[in-house]
């Protein structure tokens, strides 16, 4: 995908929603702690219990695999969906096995582990609050209902769990209001799926949801760009047809989008191609340029609106990936390649111009980079 | 058309070879019956026969547990109480079919058939046959075959027998089984009966969490009744009836790996009827079946998935010389299944297959058997399957034999129609296509036989599910593999006096099966490597003592380690295990009342093991069974 595509301002809403004495919190909550390497995420096989960890050093340029298994001679477990790493810790979201790890980001070994004992159900996603608290998101379950669970970094134990909706997923701190994406569920009974619209705002200091926004369908990521703004990605419901050809029924389907959610407005942006992302949206580090996978391809977009309000989207790499990350020191876009869950995957390192560097082999489904 | 011809043309060819014989030693037993295709035409074939009365029958529910513990084949279990599929020679669990009195059980939703939902009560004679058979037995015979048949009706008068087992195991298993037989000079009725529930809430060590851990949600509750009226009709005649009802309720756990809790079940539910009417004349035999079979298979709330299945089958056999045996038949395959997430599609599928044997003796030393299939499906030609049999007769007690075979598998409905979420079916599929060769050496000398197989099997356009690079499951036809092996059976009998006999027998496989060359889809790093969950090493030792009316015996196998992941990771490869299983018994003879108790401990040496990976296996366990027989 050479050419660049330009999207028209779709909708926006105005006056929608009150922020809770937030827009003055124009800082970017970024945090960029060491720079010396990044973990990868190996979910493994669905099912499997081929989960593994790898860790690469960007001083030496080495990879190591499965460091998790080395420092603590047990599996990592059923589908690695995420990691965090904060205060020298990691924790690393193993969903399918309804825990998450706690290890020593030097060196690997466990510290704990929080698990279905300590109120997890099926965890997805990590966000560090403050010093001393973090978010879960977590699929409950059955993924019928949704919930956010509140950490204590200090004591490890879950404190608190708030009702949200279904297949919460991503997040993003911007000031003291978290916004939680909902990639909707799956009924386990008909194995159709059910999607959900809505961001939820949730204030830090009350750990309570004080606004929902409807987007579109299954939303799954977000970022804070430098002007404070929240950006959304939203893969949009897939409905697909029947035999003889299986293929997407466009009718049916709802259209990806990326959105930006101002103290004033909302700004929804559709992809006109249903049914090709995004999936995930990364920022680079002077938070000005958004990276999300579309049409087959990763592509960027200028946070910057033009004078008639849209964005524009250029081609950066003409392939997909099974998930990725951008650098948020040097900007490199991290790439993770899964050509089956049956065998191992690689990662892919790029220029911030879009030039392959190099790749190593990594654990199976490696589905992004997590730095320290 | 052009493949009809060349039908008849092979046959044609047999029947010029044979006018030119003369001198024949080598008899052909008479037409019989009781004899089976394979029996009659399965000419260098490498098969195995179980009896479901041998000391490893005994306080045995399932035919999964029977494999498993002879080693023949390899014998895939998600778990104690889940799906069980059999491999043989290193392909794929439904590359091969399961023949119930002449009908492939296979499901066309599928193309599997459960194991442990297989009583071994409800068969009494087990063969496996190895390697390609798409001649003799038709679509998704790549790797073989198993037969389980009833034994043949006797016409006597006798008013009634009972047979009453009860077997009580370690975790929760009961099991309740009675047949009864009644028959006079031409009618025979014979009903059995069985119930098998068990807990399965065995300790395992969980290597995720590295605790013990008790399994939960893993219970099976089956009953199931097979009913079997036969009747003689005229002098040759017998027309045979049966039916076959069964009901199977399995929780399925969690893996070892996963967290939180399973209440998943799943329910199984079986019709399975056939009529048989068989004829024979001195040099000829006429047998006509059809069988119906409907499989209600329904997991947790969600919509039952029915498959239905009409099949008729008729084949005339006839002994057109001394030398010469000829099979001819047509069969005729309707499949219809009722699936929600087959996208509103609603398959169905008409197979006819036409298919002719024929064996020939040369004199004392050879025989051979020419075999060919051509099956239409939906009218459509589908690939045509010749079979070459040849077995040489050095002398009394050896011999050679040779086999080659084409076969072929249908896509199943799954394959081309399933849909749910983001995973799908193809409907781009085409036929699984597989080569088969082999060659056999067999000595039977006095008390001791001797097998030793070597095989060669090529399968192309393999059909797998495999997930795309953002985790989506399809069907393609991924890759040609290549299987090759070795396999060693020995049987050995030594009757020390007329009360004390001791019996051994040492089975040992090795099998490479790799892929040749795959789907540019998939990554090149699989090319070469070993398919996953085929180990290289596969061995069995039994040894039993009887003794008067006592028995002993001791059962120890070994699977060597198996790759889990298709780039052959050491670090997600499968341990090796050895089992050793023991069983001791005893029976009592009065008058007409037979009484017999056996123990039979499994994994005596607990060893912690897993078949499929994350799927834990019970350590240490007990089976006492008690039988009753009035004669």
């Amino acid at each position: 995908m050479k050419n660049f595509l330009k999207r028209n301002l779709f909708i926006v809403f105005i006056g929608l929603m009150t922020f809770s004495g937030c827009s003055d919190d124009d800082d970017n909550p970024r945090v960029i702690p060491g720079e010396q390497g990044f973990f990868i995420v190996n979910e493994g096989l669905f099912g499997a219990g081929n989960a593994s960890l790898s860790f690469f050093n960007k001083q030496t340029e080495e990879i190591q695999n499965d460091v998790f298994f080395e420092a603590n001679n047990r599996p990592l477990g059923d589908q690695a969906q995420s990691m965090i790493v904060t205060d020298g810790r990691g924790y690393v979201v193993v969903q399918n096995s309804n825990k998450i790890e706690v290890i020593n980001a030097e060196d690997f070994t466990s510290i704990t582990t929080i698990d279905e004992n300590d109120g997890l159900q099926s965890p997805r996603y990590l966000l560090v609050v403050s010093d001393s608290k973090a978010y879960i998101s977590d699929w409950g379950p059955s993924g019928a209902t949704g919930f956010l669970r509140v950490l204590d970094l200090n004591t490890n134990e879950i404190t608190n769990s708030i009702s949200v909706g279904f297949g919460p997923n991503r997040m993003v701190l911007s000031g003291d209001n978290v916004y939680l994406t909902h990639s909707g569920r799956f009924n386990d009974q008909t194995f159709e799926f059910i999607p959900d619209q809505t961001l939820m705002i949730i204030n830090t200091n009350t750990d309570a949801v004080t606004t929902e926004i409807e987007l579109g369908d299954n939303s799954n990521a977000a970022q804070v760009d430098n002007a404070g703004n929240v950006w959304v990605s939203g893969a949009g419901n897939l409905v697909f047809g029947g035999a003889p050809d299986f293929a997407l029924d466009l009718d049916a389907s709802t259209s990806g989008y990326i959105a930006r959610i101002s103290p004033n407005n909302v700004i929804l942006f559709e992809l006109p191609v249903k049914g090709t992302g995004p999936n995930n949206l990364e920022i680079n580090p002077n938070g000005d340029l958004l990276y999300f996978n579309y049409q087959g391809a990763i592509v960027t977009a200028s946070t910057t609106l033009n004078s008639s309000n849209e964005i524009e989207i250029n081609s950066f790499i003409s392939k997909s990936f099974y998930g990725f990350s951008v650098d948020p020191v040097s900007g490199e876009f991290i790439g993770g390649v899964a050509p089956n869950f049956t065998s191992d995957g690689s990662i892919e390192r790029y220029t911030t111009s879009g030039t392959l560097i190099d790749s190593y082999t990594v654990g199976i489904g490696p589905n992004g980079a997590v730095f320290k | 058309m052009k493949r009809l011809k060349l039908l008849s043309i092979l046959v044609l060819l047999v029947d010029l070879s044979y006018s030119q014989e003369t001198k024949d030693t080598l008899r052909l037993s008479n037409v019989e019956v009781v004899s089976s295709r394979l029996k009659s035409f399965g000419t260098a074939n490498k098969v195995v026969a179980i009896s479901g009365t041998s000391a490893l029958a005994k306080n045995q529910t399932n035919l999964r547990q029977i494999l498993a513990s002879q080693s023949s084949v390899n014998i895939r279990a998600y778990g104690v109480s889940g799906l069980s599929t059999v491999s043989f020679r290193g392909t794929g669990s439904n590359h091969s079919a399961i023949f119930w009195e002449g009908v492939n059980l296979q499901s066309p939703m599928n193309g599997g058939l459960d194991l442990t939902l297989l009583p071994i009560s409800f068969v009494d004679d087990v063969q496996l046959q190895l390697g390609a058979s798409g001649a003799l037995f038709g679509a998704g015979t790549l790797g073989g075959s198993i037969q389980l048949k009833s034994s043949q009706p006797i016409f006597e008068k006798k008013p009634i027998s009972i047979s009453l087992d009860q077997q009580i195991g370690s975790f929760g298993q009961y099991y309740q089984g009675g047949t009864i037989s009644l028959s006079q000079n031409n009618i025979q009725m014979k009903v059995r009966a069985f119930r098998n529930t068990a807990d399965n809430n065995f300790e395992f060590y969980n290597r995720f969490v590295q605790r013990n851990e008790e399994q939960e949600n893993a219970a099976i509750d089956q009953h199931g009744v097979l009913i079997e009226p036969s009747l003689k009709l005229g002098k040759n005649g017998i027309l045979q009836a049966k039916y076959w009802y069964q009901d199977n309720t399995v929780q399925i756990p969690k893996t070892a790996s996963e967290g939180g809790i399973s209440d998943d079940i799943q329910k199984d539910r079986f019709h399975r009827s056939v009529l048989t009417y068989t004829s024979q004349w001195e040099n000829a035999k006429i047998k006509a079946l059809t069988s119906f079979l409907n499989h209600r298979l329904r997991f947790n709330q969600a919509m039952p998935n029915i498959s239905n299945s009409w099949i008729s089958e008729f084949q005339g056999d006839l002994n057109l010389r001394r030398n010469v045996q000829l099979q001819v038949g047509v069969n005729h395959t309707y499949e219809v299944a009722e699936v929600r997430n087959y996208g509103g599609n609603d398959p169905r599928r008409n197979q006819t297959a036409l298919f002719a044997s024929v064996k020939k003796l040369f004199s004392s030393k050879m025989e051979a058997t020419l075999a060919a299939r051509q099956t239409y499906v939906d009218g459509e030609l589908t690939p045509f399957v010749p079979s070459l049999g040849l077995e040489f007769f050095a002398n009394r007690w050896y011999s050679i034999k040779a086999k080659v075979a084409k076969s072929f598998r249908l896509p199943t409905f799954n394959d081309l129609y399933w849909v749910s979420g983001t995973d799908n079916g193809n409907p781009d599929l085409t036929s699984e296509q597989g080569i088969n060769l082999e060659l056999g050496h067999k000595i039977s000398y006095d008390n001791l036989d001797l097998e030793l197989t070597a095989y060669s099997n090529h399968i192309d356009n393999w059909i797998q599910w495999r997930p795309n690079d953002r985790g989506n499951w399809s069907p393609i036809n991924v890759l040609r593999a290549w299987t090759r092996g070795i396999e060693f059976a020995s049987a050995y009998t030594y009757r020390l006096r007329d009360d004390l006999t001791l019996a051994g027998t040492l089975n040992y496989t090795y099998t490479r099966a790799t892929s040749e060359r795959v789907n540019s889809a998939i990554s090149a790093s699989e090319k070469g490597k070993d398919l996953i969950y085929v180990p290289r090493h596969q061995g069995a030792a039994i040894a039993t003592i009887n003794w008067k009316k006592t028995f002993f015996m001791i059962n120890q196998t070994y699977t060597g380690r198996q790759f889990t992941t298709s780039d052959n990771k050491e670090r997600w490869a499968l341990d090796p295990f050895a089992l050793l299983d023991v069983a001791i018994g005893h029976s009592t003879l009065l008058k007409q009342h037979s009484l017999s108790v056996s123990l039979r401990i499994n994994n005596i040496m607990n060893q912690a093991y897993e078949i499929r990976s994350a799927y834990p296996m019970p350590g240490i366990n007990y089976n006492l069974n008690l039988n009753y027989i009035f004669n």
